[in-house]
């Protein structure tokens, strides 16, 4: 999996590395005659992956939960590798069982490695993955969230995993979705948050819908009791306990489908919020112990603006305004929007979505995977989001509703978003069952790429190709490290490093920077100070 | 059903209801009729309701296309597909429902400014104390950082309408803004208590629009507006339950009809009455227990005892029942 040259992009890798610095890369981009705008190259990536989402005459939940995958440095060779959670059948498993696919990187081309990575081919039917060094060893470790029982796999930065689930004493053979790694007591290691959903019974599958074959449908996660969240604890050698209760991060379970880990508050420890399906969102403040409150009332993040709930899918976080905090992006079900909650300071928090511009054009869709992203390379955030119903014949239902639904990419232009065609180029423009979306820069180029998940179909790789820009990527920074660029105009950006994880998935959680005119970076770790 | 539909429900229900349990078949025949006589207005109109209530938009589009006399249906259907500019041509901002479809496009569009100008004329016609024009109101204040003015239009909401989700929601940003913290958690924590009661009325609401016809369906939003506390509206979903219900299923919505009515209307004669009403019909020991114990909560002794008396001549052996007469005949 060595780094090779690719075909159009001509990349300068300068590693600097000082102290405890982490590696800082500037890249530098070849010129290309068109505008900057997705492409679809999974093909030239040679990236075959098909999901398997078991689908039954009886239309149950997780037939139409989608996957999600890892963008990650598996085998330490400098570029991003690809991990895939892939489905099958939720109600047994077999030898035969798909697995989860690991695809190296070969500069440019997607190999499959599946069969010398270990424990990564896991043949639960899966739904999210978290990546994350816990035990501290240095290399990438998994969090695996299943329909039945999760995986925790340590990697050993060759590609291999072994199952250390429960050696780490970790059990939970809940339906879980969500995972994330993050370091809320700031003591180095890495602890994990895990998402419930809601407690079904495939054996005994309730009948949703009209009483008609053709027309069952899946049912409303209403008609099913929420599961609590598990807060994941690490001894700092890889083996955890369970501490939702004892560091508050508990109360009315959620029907939890998506997570962010993010300092909301500046107070420079990491917060979570927790993106709900149709009952309230949740936001942990943290108290700066690694103990929690419930900051959802008085954040106003819990509901819309018109007191409602939404049905929460992904979530991102990313400052939008431009004003130095992160406010928090949900993607919801149809004739909700999705929502962005405009971060008032002091974890106080208002639903801004239409002073956005993008509460009309996400009226419609339901949307899964969302990314909080500078796709163009203006120092701004701009947004891409995945749609996609769950009900395969919504139409029966609602003939304005589909199936397949195109994805959406909003450029940002002084805290307002529009949606643009161009950039979203070929993610857009074919309609597909969207779920999990994860971004890194897979080809070296100084941009950040896509890769987007399809609940039952292919997993597809979108190449950010435009004109030349210069960028800094700020790798190997602690996760949760909060990065302050001050550009010479005057400019200042704030960027935090970690996977997003926008559904179900982690993409890479290096920070990505336009390099013309910066004049400086500065970095605060979880619990620490800017340096 | 989500918060946003609840603009459409009267339209949904009404349809529902006019559509019955075959209405994918009464939808097929209307559109064959109109093929047929396509200036019939009130097969149009039927047409059209059943097009709504089955969320046949491409129908509605088509069965309004070019005719004015169905602007307002054809504006709803824009404003549902999210064809916001073209349903802001159609819609009439002076009709007091469609008022609200303006402002709420205008705001998805975030055409604030025109919001606000639409607000105010809608505010003079229906005046500042319409619950809809005062949380509308509260949430420009709001949202424009004019916190006191937010609490009062957002309190003046919740004295039209005490169940407006909006305004407890609004009322609590609004006194968060303004630095009452402890107010604001009063107001934010009364509005946590009824969003899942909200939440699971929308979910009734969906299993009456896929069966209108499933009287239990009625019931279960009798239970919730029951549980809300909105007491018509729960009465009237109960009414409808029994009008949809029949055999087997009609026996536990008479109980919670009646129990409404005992114990919420506080009219234990009509609860008599709709129970004994029933049982003349078709006895059922279980509504004569209940008509027994409610007469007994009235102090209606004799009658009590007759009507546990008569369970027992098709039970002699219910304890429940031998009970229930030794504790009447022991006072």
């Amino acid at each position: 999996m060595k780094r090779a040259l690719h075909a159009v992009l001509l990349t300068v890798l300068l590693t600097a590395c000082s102290g405890d610095e982490p590696p800082v890369t500037p890249t530098v981009q070849a010129l290309a005659p068109e505008a900057r705008r997705l492409l679809d190259v999974t093909q030239d990536w040679g990236l075959s992956f098909v999901h398997e989402r078991g689908a039954t005459d009886e239309r149950q939940l997780p037939e139409t939960m989608g996957h999600g995958a890892a963008l990650f440095d598996a085998d330490e060779d400098g570029d991003l590798d690809l991990y895939v959670v892939q489905g099958g059948s939720y109600r047994e498993r077999s030898l035969t069982a798909p697995t989860n696919r690991l695809f190296a990187n070969d500069g440019g081309r997607f190999r499959d490695v599946t069969p010398t990575s270990g424990a990564a081919a896991d043949p639960g039917y899966g739904m999210g993955v978290a990546v994350g060094d816990g035990d501290g060893d240095g290399h990438a470790d998994l969090y695996l969230t299943n329909f039945g029982l999760d995986r925790w796999l340590t990697g050993d930065g060759t590609g291999a995993f072994v199952d250390a689930t429960e050696a780490a004493g970790i059990h939970d053979d809940r339906w879980t979705t969500a995972v994330t790694y993050f370091d809320p007591d700031a003591d180095g290691d890495l602890d994990l948050f895990v998402a419930g959903y809601v407690a079904i019974d495939v054996d005994d599958p309730p009948w949703c819908g009209r009483r008609d074959p053709a027309w069952r449908t899946v049912c409303h996660p209403d008609q099913f009791e929420g599961l609590a969240d598990r807060l994941w604890i690490n001894d700092g050698r890889g083996r955890f306990t369970e501490e939702s209760v004892a560091r508050g991060v508990a109360g009315a379970p959620g029907k939890g489908l998506g997570v962010v880990a993010i300092d909301v508050d500046d107070d420079g420890w990491t917060d979570l919020y927790v993106a709900n399906d149709s009952v309230e969102n949740h936001l942990w403040r943290n108290l700066g112990d690694g103990r929690f409150e419930d900051g959802t009332l008085l954040g106003g993040v819990g509901v819309n603006r018109f007191g409602a709930t939404e049905a929460g899918m992904g979530v991102a976080a990313g400052d939008l305004d431009d004003d130095l905090d992160p406010e928090l992006i949900v993607t919801n079900f149809d004739h909700e929007s999705h929502t962005v909650y405009r971060n008032e300071g002091q974890a106080r928090f208002s639903d801004a979505t239409p002073s956005f511009g993008i509460e009309a054009a996400t009226r419609l869709p339901v949307g899964f995977g969302v990314l909080a992203l500078d796709l163009d390379l203006d120092r701004d955030l701009d947004l891409a989001v995945l749609n996609g119903h769950i009900v395969e014949r919504v139409a029966l239902y609602d003939d304005a509703q589909t199936w397949r639904q195109a994805a959406q990419v909003f450029t940002n232009v002084d805290g307002r978003l529009s949606l643009d065609l161009e950039l979203g180029g070929e993610l857009v423009a074919t309609p597909r069952v969207g779920r999990c979306l994860v971004a890194g820069d897979l080809d070296g180029d100084g941009d950040e790429d896509l890769v987007a998940t399809e609940c039952g179909g292919r997993t597809r790789v979108f190449e950010n190709r435009g004109p030349r820009v210069a960028t800094r990527r700020l790798d190997g920074l602690t996760i949760g490290t909060r990065v302050r660029a001050t550009y010479a105009d005057g400019r200042v950006v704030v960027r935090e490093a970690g996977p997003a994880a926008s559904y179900l998935g982690s993409g890479s959680p290096a920070v990505l920077l336009p390099s013309q005119g910066l004049v400086s970076i500065e970095r605060r770790v979880p619990g620490g100070d800017w340096r | 059903m989500g918060y946003r539909a609840r603009m459409f429900a009267a339209w949904m229900l009404a349809g529902a209801l006019l559509a019955g349990s075959s209405s994918a078949q009464a939808l097929d025949e209307v559109r064959a009729a109109l093929v047929v006589r396509p200036d019939d207005v009130e097969l149009r109109r039927t047409a059209l309701r059943l097009a709504f209530a089955h969320k046949r938009w491409s129908d509605v589009l088509a069965w309004t296309d070019g005719r004015s006399r169905f602007r307002g249906e054809r504006a709803r259907a824009l404003f549902f597909l999210a064809r916001y500019r073209e349903a802001l041509e159609l819609l009439d901002a002076a009709d007091d429902e469609e008022a609200f479809l303006v402002l709420d496009a205008l705001e998805a569009l975030g055409e604030l400014e025109r919001h606000d100008r639409v607000l105010a004329e809608v505010r003079a016609r229906l005046g500042a104390a319409d619950a809809r024009v005062a949380a509308a109101e509260g949430r420009v204040a709001l949202r424009e950082g004019r916190f006191q003015e937010a609490c009062e239009r957002f309190g003046s909401a919740l004295a039209s309408d005490p169940w407006c989700l909006a305004a407890h929601f609004g009322l609590g940003r609004a006194r968060l803004g303004a630095g009452d913290v402890p107010g604001a958690r009063v107001a934010l924590e009364e509005h946590r208590r009824l969003v899942p009661l909200f939440d699971e009325l929308d979910f009734a609401q969906r299993g009456v629009e896929l069966d209108p016809a499933h009287g239990p369906n009625h019931a279960k939003v009798g239970d919730v507006e029951r549980a809300i506390g909105r007491l018509p509206l729960a009465h009237a979903a109960y009414l409808r339950a029994l009008e949809h219900s029949t055999g087997a299923e009609r026996v536990p919505v008479v109980l919670r009809l009646a129990r409404f009515l005992e114990e919420d209307v506080g009219d234990s004669d009509a609860a008599v009455g709709l129970l004994g009403a029933e049982l003349q019909a078709d006895f059922e020991p279980r509504l004569a227990v209940r008509r027994g114990d409610v007469l007994a909560r009235a102090e209606r002794l004799e009658e009590a005892l007759a009507a546990y008396r008569a369970v027992l001549r098709q039970r002699p052996d219910d304890a429940a029942v031998l009970r229930r007469i030794a504790e009447l005949e022991a006072r």
